[in-house]
C-alpha cells in the first residue's frame, strides 16, 4: 500500500473501491481507514468516488430501489434455496426415505384439511418456493404445466406488513 | 508419488477453474423477463393481442370471468443476476423482480409487489407467472412475468 501522499497503486485503488462498496471488514477495514486518515490524496480520491456515485444515483431514470427492498427481496430466497437443497434427492441424510415420505404425506394431508392457503408466510410446492401476503388470503393455481396463477383475495389486512417472516417449502 | 501429487494439484486447479467459471458465467448472464401489467374487467373492450397467452391461461381456470383484458404496460426487463428490475404500477406501487440463481429446475426469482405480496419462485424458461387480484378501476389488476433465457 502507498504510504503518506505518494502515488496510488493499483492495490490502493482496489482497496478504495472495496471500502467504498462496504466490502472491507475487520482488520482490513481498520487498516484502510488508518491509511485514509493519513493520506490526503486517498481522501480526495474517496470523496470523488463518493460524488460520482451520488451523481449516478441522482441521474438514475428508474426509481431507486432502497436498501430494505434489496434485502427483503433476498432474505426469503435464502430460505427457499436452503429448502430446495433439503428437498433434493440424496440430502435426506440421517433420515430414512420412507419416513420422510410419510412426514411429507402427513403435511400435505394437513394442508388439504385446512383448506385454502392463507397468506402471511404460506408456501406451495412446485414453482413457488415462498410466499408472503401479509396475512391476506391467496389462491394459488398450479395445475397448468406452463403457468402458475397467484390470486390475492380481499383487501390487505390493516397493519400487516409484507416481507416479514415467511415459510419456505 | 511425486507424480501423483502433481496430478492431484493439476486436478484441483482444473476443478477450481471450472467451478469459478460456472459461477462467473451465472453472474455475467443477462435474463430477459417480460412483465405485462393488465386490467381485467366486465366492461367492453375485448382482449389485447399482446396478452393472448395471459388471457388463455386465465380462461382455462373457471374462477376468472371477465369481458375485457386491457394491457397497461408491456415491458422486457434485461436483468443480471442479483439486479433488481422494477415496474411502476398504476397507483404508484412498485413491482420488483430480482434473479437470484439459475439451477436445473429454472431461474430463482424474488418477486415483490409493494404493499401486496412478496414471493420466491423457481421458473423454467417461458413459464408464465400470473399475480393478480387487487382492485383497479372497474376491474382487477393482473401482472404476468415470463422469464426467457
Amino acid at each position: 500500500m502507498s504510504s503518506g501522499d505518494g502515488a496510488m497503486t493499483g492495490r490502493d485503488e482496489r482497496a478504495l473501491h472495496a471500502y467504498h462498496d462496504g466490502e472491507l471488514r475487520g482488520f482490513r477495514r481498520w487498516r484502510f481507514e488508518r491509511q485514509l486518515s493519513r493520506s490526503s490524496k486517498l481522501r480526495a480520491e474517496f470523496e470523488s468516488l463518493r460524488d460520482l456515485s451520488r451523481w449516478a444515483r441522482d441521474s438514475e431514470p428508474e426509481p431507486a430501489v432502497d436498501l430494505w427492498d434489496r434485502i427483503a427481496l433476498r432474505l426469503p430466497a435464502i430460505d427457499a434455496e436452503r429448502a430446495e437443497a433439503r428437498s433434493s434427492p440424496g440430502l435426506w441424510m440421517g433420515y430414512s426415505r420412507p419416513l420422510a415420505a410419510l412426514a411429507l404425506t402427513a403435511a400435505l394431508a394437513l394442508a388439504l384439511f385446512l383448506g385454502i392457503i392463507q397468506g402471511g408466510g404460506s408456501s406451495t410446492p412446485g414453482i413457488i418456493r415462498w410466499l408472503d401476503t401479509g396475512g391476506r388470503s391467496v389462491m394459488v393455481l398450479n395445475d397448468q404445466s406452463d403457468a402458475t396463477i397467484v390470486w390475492l383475495l380481499g383487501s390487505p389486512q390493516k397493519g400487516a406488513s409484507v416481507g416479514g417472516a415467511g415459510a419456505a417449502v | 508419488m511425486q507424480r501423483y501429487r502433481w496430478a492431484m494439484v493439476a486436478a484441483a486447479f482444473v476443478g477450481s477453474v471450472l467451478i469459478s467459471g460456472h459461477a462467473s458465467s451465472q453472474e455475467d448472464r443477462v435474463f430477459d423477463v417480460r412483465v405485462t401489467v393488465a386490467e381485467i374487467s366486465d366492461s367492453e373492450g375485448g382482449v389485447d393481442a399482446r396478452a393472448k397467452r395471459l388471457d388463455d391461461k386465465l380462461r382455462q381456470e373457471k374462477f376468472f370471468k371477465y369481458n375485457s383484458l386491457r394491457v397497461i404496460e408491456d415491458r422486457r426487463l434485461k436483468l443480471k443476476m442479483d439486479e433488481v428490475g422494477s415496474v411502476k404500477l398504476p397507483g404508484g406501487n412498485m413491482f420488483r423482480i430480482r434473479p437470484l440463481n439459475l439451477g436445473d429446475r429454472g431461474l430463482l426469482l424474488a418477486v415483490g409487489w409493494e404493499g401486496e405480496m412478496m414471493m420466491d419462485m423457481r421458473a423454467p424458461s417461458h413459464h408464465l407467472l400470473v399475480v393478480g387480484g387487487p382492485a383497479h378501476g372497474s376491474g382487477q389488476l393482473v401482472v404476468s412475468i415470463q422469464p426467457e433465457y
